[in-house]
């Protein structure tokens, strides 16, 4: 089956790619094979978090600059930073539009967002449900905090980030207590909560009188606090407005906490952006999988897939979104790495005792997480040193960036998406003007004759 | 020889434990009793294979509708997983009421004959009623009703005559189409006719199995296989350019579990067994079109869960973008909650209601001339729930000629 475009892999990078191109109207197509990245993610969007002394950087813009006049072959570098602003702004439209809106703290500033452990990480952008927490100063604004469990609730403790919280120097002068709140068995369908993980909880919290005892609950529980913190157990596909209700209700500023996976806020982000390439007429083959590429003459001929091998897909753009070791993009094999679907050519050079640090967290960034595909200004790749014409690369699937240890993760996502799918649609309208030019000749002549 | 299920199967090794399965586990949404695909698959298998006692009633509640592997992101085989231990825990020891729901071929065998009895009779409350506490079969959901003439007998009788087509395709017709609603079998007839292209029966056909298997049945599923792969080995060694199958969940069989579950080789086969949607569509961009005329409805689209796991909605989809004048409106991608034979037995029911629940109400919502969908279960379950018809995508098809 022939489409305009064509996507391996439906995560972040994937999905936003999928979407800008339909916008455009191109027949677009997205081959995922089972949930992406974003079921583990926080659900914030990190742009660029980190400098090179590890520091949390104010302004993510000026980090990207002040790494690429290091690292120029990193895919920031690709895109460039006018178009990354675009990408950024444009994923904020987007957001809106999913009534799923993320923000950043102030337009081009970096913000902290809270662990559940208690810890401060910065990031750019983040949803509604998530407090903005400022980087610059020393002061939270904040006086009394609360960070609140629902009694029986495993993957959380309120405690354990109370403490880390009171350690921070942000949070000094801050009173941070924790509590733990008991609903009635009614309100959780009889239940034991501490059967539960987090996306059972939500099930049984996603009710109006659920969200009404809870809000009762919290009122009697913590008194007065300007800020109220709660593991993301509201609700899966529409926990902001359930928060924003319990918020209206209770009378409290609540933010939710990603809690261990699966992810709501990152679950939630994927279920709306999935809704939307529905909506704008994307075509997702979901549960089936990109087996083999064909690459012939410089461009990728067609794609088989596991579940429809009868049918070979074709396209005239194809974008490779297939993700890191984590996704199977990339393969580590005992002495080399490869690119799974077309065995394109990556930045693996060294031997594997290279490839890791001795010391696996000691915030050292590995060599290994910075591997993957080698692409020319336009993002695209190449095989045996061949450049490979109709074929983009976007998202963890590159090489040269350093993800964890910048915390770009995100960024590198969209802003790749946006730029190779912006670069397509360019190439499409072109095509399409020299087709109309071609048919109208052609009536010419005829009409001539 | 039986089918082999206790081969040591290690494949759950490859779950990562992050739970995203259950997160999507249409069962797990509605019935909190049922621990969810992570547990009952890949968690559960790791202790079942230390030992019998280590299997768990829960299982009971898989409807296998597969979405837990769809969802997975390393590859696990969930649905199967639970399946397989379902059988080798030899708790679930399928009744009679199992045997009656899954021996579709033989029901219609009995059934059609004396079909507007069976109709009539099926329908009468207290038959119902006395079904539903002896035979556990529910007495709410509307059973299936059987046809005064099968399509085998429409075919030898009254079908155009298909000697005349230079190209010949062999159709696997199952038992939905033979025994109880044979519409969707002439509307091949008529839509591949158009494309000029000719219809064979193959000599004999048993049902492909998928019933069988999630009874438990696994032994007769196996020799339905045998037989099936048979036939089509000696359709394919003749004229016939490929098998083709109008029933998602008999494809899905045919081709993904005759191999991998009953150990039926037909891996040299399986490339020339066809879904009607890729079929079609292949013809379609060779520029073999048949002619339409505008078919002016309203349809909303239903997507079948054995068609999204094996990545073929799009197929189906570009199908109906191509019959001009249809308003295509599509439903949300859930399961509705039918699963085959789950929906009809009385301890599954509610369940498999409240599964539905979300897409009957879209559908109302909607208020489409038809539901669409490729799955004969699907329909059957919309059809009993709520008052629309569901049509077959190529009975829209053969709208247009």
């Amino acid at each position: 089956m022939k489409f305009d475009s064509l996507i391996i892999g439906g995560g972040l990078a994937g999905l936003v790619c999928g979407i800008r191109c339909a916008q455009a109207g191109l027949k677009t197509g997205i081959i995922s094979r089972g949930e992406s990245g974003l079921a583990f993610s926080s659900g914030t969007i990190d742009l660029m978090g980190t400098g090179q002394n590890r520091e949390s950087l104010i302004d993510p813009f000026k980090g990207i600059e002040w790494m690429l006049l290091k690292n120029p072959e990193h895919p920031y570098g690709k895109v460039g930073l006018d178009n990354i602003h675009q990408a950024m702004s444009w994923f904020q439209t987007l957001s809106r539009e999913i009534e799923l809106p993320y923000a950043p703290i102030a337009e081009g500033k970096n913000q902290h967002r809270i662990t559940a452990l208690g810890a401060l990480r910065p990031t750019y952008l983040s949803p509604a449900s998530m407090v903005h927490m400022p980087i610059e100063g020393k002061q939270t604004g904040f006086h009394r905090v609360a960070v609140v469990n629902i009694e029986g609730f495993r993957d959380f403790q309120p405690e354990l980030a109370r403490h880390n919280l009171r350690c921070l120097a942000e949070f000094q002068g801050v009173e941070v207590v924790s509590a733990t709140i008991k609903l009635p068995s009614e309100a959780l369908g009889n239940r034991d909560p501490g059967t539960m993980r987090s996306v059972e909880l939500s099930r049984q919290l996603d009710s109006d009188r659920a969200i009404s005892i809870l809000a009762e609950k919290l009122k009697a529980a913590i008194g007065h606090a300007d800020l109220v913190l709660l593991p993301s157990v509201l609700s899966l596909s529409n926990g902001s407005e359930r928060l924003a209700q319990l918020s209206e209700l209770s009378g409290y500023k609540i933010s939710e906490l990603a809690t261990l996976p699966p992810s709501l806020p990152g679950l939630r982000l994927s279920e709306r952006l999935q809704q939307r390439f529905h909506r704008l007429g994307g075509l997702m083959m979901s549960g089936d999988k990109a087996d083999k590429g064909i690459i012939e003459q410089g461009k990728v001929q067609s794609i088989s897939t596991h579940g429809n091998n009868q049918m070979a897909l074709i396209a005239d753009h194809i974008i490779l979104a297939s993700g890191s070791f984590m996704s199977g993009g990339l393969v580590a094999d005992r002495n080399r790495i490869r690119e799974s679907i077309f065995g394109l050519d990556v930045n693996t050079d060294s031997d594997r005792p290279q490839w890791a640090n001795q010391k696996f967290l000691n915030g050292k960034a590995h060599a290994f997480t910075g591997f993957g595909v080698v692409v020319d200004q336009y993002m695209r790749p190449r095989k045996d040193n061949e450049t490979v014409e109709n074929l983009y690369c976007i998202g963890s699937v590159l090489g040269h960036a350093q993800p964890v240890e910048e915390g770009s993760a995100g960024g590198i996502a969209i802003s790749t998406g946006w730029a190779a799918a912006e670069r397509i649609i360019q190439k499409a309208a072109i095509q399409q003007k020299t087709a109309v030019q071609k048919t109208s000749s052609q009536e010419e002549i005829h009409h001539v004759r | 020889m039986s089918v082999n299920l206790a081969l040591l199967d290690t494949s759950f090794d490859m779950c990562i434990k992050c739970t995203v399965c259950t997160t999507k586990c249409p069962v797990a949404e509605v019935q909190p009793d049922y621990p969810g695909p992570k547990q009952s698959g890949p968690d559960g298998e790791r202790w079942r294979i230390k030992g019998e006692g280590f299997y768990d009633e829960s299982l009971k509640y898989c409807t296998n509708c597969k979405r837990c592997e769809v969802a997975c992101p390393s590859g696990v085989e969930i649905g199967s997983i639970i399946q397989k231990a379902k059988v080798r825990s030899g708790r679930h020891k399928p009744k009679i009421r199992d045997y009656i729901l899954s021996h579709t071929d033989l029901m219609g065998a009995v059934a059609t004959p004396v079909a507007p009895v069976v109709n009539m009779v099926t329908k009468v409350k207290p038959v119902r009623k006395l079904m539903d506490k002896v035979l556990d079969i529910d007495e709410r959901p509307a059973l299936p009703t059987y046809s005064w003439q099968t399509f085998r007998q429409w075919f030898k009788k009254d079908a155009p005559d298909q000697t005349g087509f230079k190209r010949q395709i062999t159709f696997y017709h199952g038992c939905y189409i033979n025994s109880n609603d044979t519409t969707v079998g002439k509307d091949l007839v008529k839509v591949l006719n158009a494309m000029n292209i000719g219809v064979q029966l193959l000599k004999k056909e048993k049902c492909c199995g998928v019933p069988l298997i999630a009874n438990g049945f696994m032994d007769k599923a196996q020799s339905n296989a045998k037989l099936n792969t048979e036939q089509f080995r000696e359709a394919l060694e003749g004229d016939s350019e490929c098998v083709i199958s109008t029933s998602s969940s008999c494809s899905m069989t045919i081709r993904d579990e005759y191999h991998k579950l009953l150990e039926v080789d037909n891996r040299e086969l399986v490339d020339r067994i066809f879904f009607f949607n890729t079929f079609l569509v292949k013809e379609f961009e060779q520029g073999n079109l048949p002619e339409m005329k505008p078919v002016k409805i309203k349809i909303a689209y239903h997507s079948p869960c054995h068609l999204i796991r094996v990545g073929g909605i799009v197929f189906t989809l570009e199908i109906l973008r191509r019959i001009p004048g249809v308003e295509l409106h599509m439903l949300d991608q859930r399961c509705c909650g039918q699963a085959g034979t789950y929906g009809f037995k009385k301890e599954n029911y509610e369940t498999s209601q409240e599964i539905g629940a979300p897409i009957f109400d879209q559908i109302n919502k909607i208020n489409p001339d038809f539901v669409v969908t490729d799955c004969e279960a699907c329909k059957m379950q919309v059809e009993s729930s709520t008052d629309y018809k569901v049509l077959h995508p190529l009975s829209v098809l053969a709208r247009a000629l």
